[in-house]
């Protein structure tokens, strides 16, 4: 069974719980089992984050924060 | 030397008188104490079986009575203690019941305090995080707001 790790800054709803399941679904395919552990990390700022098999898909404000900053340092 | 057949004949009959003297005299009686001896022995000998055969019978009886009574001992004591391992059992029961319904009681109790501290905690816990992301993007949001960017980040990764 597969682990995916869920960030986010605010703890999930039932509603959002699933949508993020139908996300993980579409990402492993849907006869893939997998069991989800949830992280309330207030330093993401908002958005979701999931780490499926040590791949990080990161939709957080931090990193788009940082990916701003990054840009004006460039 | 010469026989006296006179003589002979004289002693013997007077032999036969001293022995027919004796006889009536001195043997009868002897043996009629002997046979009354003999039958008082006799008599002792079967009183004394008899009563040994009392004794044993005696001694039988008080054996029976004894085993009876042991046996009647064993069985009240094995009621006795069948009956007070039911009232142990009942009473063990009964308790770890009232123990069992004090422990749901409490785990009632304490799940409810810990949904209601959980639901506080959370509500506090959403708004020092909308507090801080406004604080850090400059930018006013809510918890619906949040709801909408994890909504969004979702569309983004499953694109």
């Amino acid at each position: 069974m597969t682990t995916v790790q869920v960030i986010t800054a605010i703890p999930l709803t039932d509603d959002l719980r699933d949508q993020v399941k139908k996300t993980v679904e579409k990402k492993l395919g849907s006869k893939e089992k997998f069991e989800l552990v949830e992280e309330v990390d207030p330093q993401v700022l908002g958005g979701v984050e999931l780490i499926i098999n040590s791949v990080a898909y990161d939709a957080t404000v931090r990193r788009k924060l940082n990916a701003l900053r990054s840009q004006k340092g460039a | 030397m010469e026989i006296q057949v006179g003589a002979i004949l004289l002693q013997m009959i007077n032999f036969g008188v001293v022995v027919g003297a004796l006889s009536f005299l001195l043997f009868k009686p002897v043996r009629r104490i002997l046979d009354e001896r003999s039958r008082k022995i006799e008599e002792g000998q079967r009183a004394a079986e008899a009563a040994l055969a009392d004794r044993e019978e005696a001694e039988s009886l008080k054996q029976n009575a004894k085993r009876n009574a042991q046996k009647e001992v064993k069985e009240i004591l094995d009621e006795a203690r069948s009956d007070a391992q039911n009232s142990a059992a009942t009473i063990l029961a009964e308790a770890e019941k009232e123990a069992e319904q004090i422990r749901e009681k409490a785990r009632q109790a304490m799940a409810k305090e810990k949904d209601a501290l959980r639901s506080e905690l959370q509500t506090q816990f959403e708004q020092a995080v909308v507090d801080v992301t406004q604080a850090v993007i400059g930018e006013t949001i809510t918890a619906k707001k949040h709801q909408e960017l994890i909504k969004k980040g979702l569309q983004e990764i499953a694109a």
